[in-house]
């Protein structure tokens, strides 16, 4: 599956059904980027999950505008694969804030993780911003994961913000068909939005 | 179980379908890790190396 290239249509073609499926319907479900999920909280949910995501892309990429309501100036994002929450990732950040340059990782964890999720103590109306890109992830013979960026403004002091290149690795073969994001604690906040896409080859 | 939720977005459809479920307690902060927060003017993200 992939693009299928569209045809020149002349005045009087007619859009059959095997026109429709395609170059419309085909294209459409694996041939072009697409959205997948958008979803935008209304209230405050624990955890964002992407149920029986399609095997039908080559890639995947995720957008994330995240705020937590936990007591607290920012908190984590855990991103886990497959519903798997045992201690099969490994993963690595790097951060900018104000002039200090500082890293981390995390071996053998529980989830992929990053830091920069605006929390109830944070300057109102911030949120974070988070990008994925998940290459791959329909494949059977190597580990899934992703690489991103993300950003946090939690005051408007130096220091307030906080710039973050971040991946992780699953160690599973297993085609990715799930991702349940959550925050180390608290809830994700109403408004919170979450958007899932589809990259073609 | 918690009052606590997950929106599940379920693309096995034609159209994605939401659905708020409660959440397990025992699906809730498995093994999360710490967070310290940074201090006035220090950039912290925690201990390299933290056991997540």
């Amino acid at each position: 599956m992939g693009y299928t290239a569209l045809p020149t249509k002349n005045p009087g073609d007619i859009l059959t059904s095997a026109l429709w499926n395609t170059y419309l319907q085909g294209n459409a479900d694996s041939g072009f980027m697409r959205m997948l999920a958008d979803t935008t909280l209304g209230g405050a949910a624990a955890q964002i999950d992407f149920a029986s995501i399609p095997a039908t892309f080559a890639h995947l990429m995720l957008i994330l505008y995240p705020r937590g309501d936990a007591a607290a100036v920012s908190t984590g994002l855990i991103a886990r694969f497959n519903g798997d929450a045992g201690a099969n990732y490994d993963w690595q950040l790097m951060q900018g804030q104000a002039a200090v340059a500082s890293a981390a990782e995390g071996i053998a964890a529980t989830g992929i993780f990053s830091t920069a999720v605006p929390a109830a103590s944070a300057v109102g109306n911030a949120f974070g911003i988070y990008e994925m890109l998940i290459p791959h992830y329909t494949n059977t013979a190597s580990f899934k994961g992703f690489t991103g960026r993300a950003s946090s403004k939690t005051t408007n002091a130096s220091g307030g913000i906080t710039v973050q290149g971040w991946s992780g690795f699953w160690r599973n073969v297993a085609a990715l068909n799930r991702i349940t994001l959550s925050l180390a604690s608290g809830n994700f906040a109403a408004g919170s939005r979450a958007t899932l896409y589809g990259l073609p080859a | 179980m918690s009052d606590r939720y997950t929106l599940v977005v379920d693309l096995a459809g034609e159209e994605p379908l939401e659905v708020m479920l409660p959440l397990a307690d025992d699906e809730m902060a498995i093994g999360m890790p710490r967070v310290d927060e940074p201090a006035d003017g220090e950039a912290s993200i925690g201990a390299p190396g933290a056991d997540l």
